[in-house]
This record gives structure tokens, sequence and C-alpha cells, in this order.
């Protein structure tokens, strides 16, 4: 996978890292099929996918997963965003929810769905089940 | 004869766990929740719900403006009550010291729930009795198993409508409390229907 760059070209299967820079380990990954930079310094990421990790001791686990066809990503707020559909799913498979719009913020950690919301659920959202 | 031991206790253990498996699991029932919006706080540890959310459990529907669900920390999660039996005389129960919780935990969404706001025309349908709560506000607690309901709350039953100042309804023991509560029972006209 490669690590985009603004300014670069049309990237393939690009991956962002985010990390917990006190504790030094990844909290997030964003990756995607494709990475196609915007002239407002955002980059248009297809095929999104975003995990979120949680730890118990050094062991890392995966515990949202989400995806879109398609989202931006800012470098500068580390925010992807869409207006298009999205979903969202714990690793468990204990939850499930689907939407329309969406904005995930790192840091700190902030997931918002805009529109038709929809969760099926048997577990619930909590990161420390 | 050690051996024939260990094939004995294998074979059962065998027949066992064929028996477990012949017995098909029952498929877990869903709960699920529609809304205009949601915001998720990983950090906090609240999933909020908002406009026209809608609530379909195996239990019960719940109808409501705002939805705020609060989870627990792992070490800080409330024990879930269990079932109570009753004592001797029949009259008032005891917990059971040990066993599974008394009742799925509310609204399905697991067990690592710490309490469960809904607000604004709040309105509650059981579905194994068809009783009907309305009022403003609603507040369930997943430690206690218990749910207050508040800001003019009226409870819709087979044998008139509960009007009081607070109701309280107990998952555990299905009991439900008022304070400063009226019945109005069905000889006297029923108001009209909040939604």
């Amino acid at each position: 996978m490669a690590q985009v760059i603004p300014g670069q070209g049309v990237q393939k299967r690009i991956k962002f890292p985010e990390y917990d820079r006190t504790k030094g380990r990844i909290t997030s990954l964003l990756t995607g099929d494709q990475a196609i930079p915007q002239k407002n310094g955002t980059v248009l990421v297809k095929g999104a996918r975003l995990e979120t990790y949680k730890y118990d001791g050094v062991q890392r686990k995966v515990d949202l997963i989400m995806e879109a066809p398609a989202c931006l990503f800012e470098f500068r707020t580390r925010v992807a965003s869409s207006s298009g559909p999205m979903r969202v799913y714990r690793a468990d498979g204990g939850a499930v929810l689907e939407g329309r719009g969406f904005s995930w913020q790192q840091n700190p950690s902030l997931l918002v769905i805009s529109n038709n919301v929809r969760t099926m659920t048997k577990q619930g959202f909590s990161l420390n089940e | 004869m050690n051996n024939v031991i260990k094939h004995w206790v294998l074979l059962g253990m065998m027949t066992m766990s064929a028996g477990v498996a012949a017995v098909k699991p029952k498929a877990p029932e869903k709960t699920v929740i529609s809304a205009e919006n949601f915001t998720f706080n990983p950090q906090k540890n609240i999933a909020v719900y908002q406009g026209d959310v809608v609530v379909i459990d195996a239990q019960m529907d719940l109808l409501c403006d705002k939805l705020t669900i609060h989870f627990s920390d792992k070490e800080k999660a409330p024990k879930k009550p269990v079932l109570p039996t009753p004592n001797k005389s029949g009259v008032g129960t005891k917990p059971i010291e040990s066993g599974k919780p008394a009742v799925v935990p509310m609204v399905g969404l697991g067990g690592n729930i710490d309490r469960i706001l809904a607000e604004g025309d709040v309105e509650i349908i059981n579905k194994k009795d068809k009783t009907r709560a309305v009022g403003g506000h609603a507040l369930y607690t997943a430690a206690t198993e218990i749910l207050v309901l508040t800001i003019n709350p009226k409870l819709y039953t087979k044998q008139g409508v509960l009007i009081g100042k607070v109701i309280e309804y107990n998952r555990i023991t299905g009991s439900l409390s008022a304070k400063q509560a009226v019945l109005e029972n069905d000889g006297k006209p029923k108001p009209p229907s909040d939604k």
C-alpha cells in the first residue's frame, strides 16, 4: 500500500494511519482503493474503509469498521467525511449502523451520521465491552 | 484399565457434544433503532440518536425525540440483577445470589449499557401486555433495571389510565408503581392520545 502525500497524482491502495502520539500506537486506519487529490487540499478516497482500534494491554483489536463508496479526507484536521451512503459495524458483528452522510473526527474521536440512521444491534457500541 | 476408562469418558464426551450440536440455538432477537441522525463519542462512551427516534425491540417499542445511551466502562460495569424468588411466606422477593440476569438488557443493546435517557414525547409500548406509557422524560438504569417516567407520565392499561407524578417500572419484578397516582377507569372518558 502507498501513503498519499498531498500534491501527488492519483494513488491506488492508499492508507492513512492515525496514531496516539503519547503512547505511540495506531488508533485508526483509513484505507481506500483509490485516492484523488482535490484542489482544496482534501483527498477523495474511493472504496473507503476506516478501522478503529482498541487495546487489551499491548494486544490490538479492531473495534469499529466504517465503509463508504467514497469520502473526503482532510489532512490538516484528519477528518473523513461524506454526504453519501455509509455503513458502520462492530468487528464482532454485534451491531450494524447504516446512514447517509457522515463525519469521523479522530481527535477527539467523534462519529456523526447525518441522515436516515438505522441501527441493527445485538450488542452495544462501547469500546469497553 | 485406564485406557478403557479414558475410552468411555471420551465416548461420553463425544455423545454429549453431539447432543449439544443437535439442539439448534435460538436465533438472537435483534433490536432496530432508526433516527434522523446519530452521534457517537467513544471517549465519553455516549451515543445519541436524534429526530423521530424509533426503537423496535423484542420486548417493547420506544418512540421519542432524543435517545441518549450511556455505556459503562468494563471495570465499572454494574452487575446485572438476577431473578428474584419468592420467600417462604410468599410475600416479597429476594434475589438469587448467583445466576443469569433476570431480563434481557433493555432494548437489547447488550450488557454494557449504563443508562438510557429518552426525551421529548416519549412513548413506550409493551408488546406483551399491550400497555402504553407516555411522558416527557424516561430514564432507564441498567444496574437496577428500573425505568422511571416523568413529565406528565401516563400509563394506558386495559383497566384504565394511570396518571402520576412519577411512574416506575421494574423490569425484574414486572411491578409498576406511581407516585401521587390517579386511576381513571373505563367509565370515564379516555384522554386523547398524545401521539
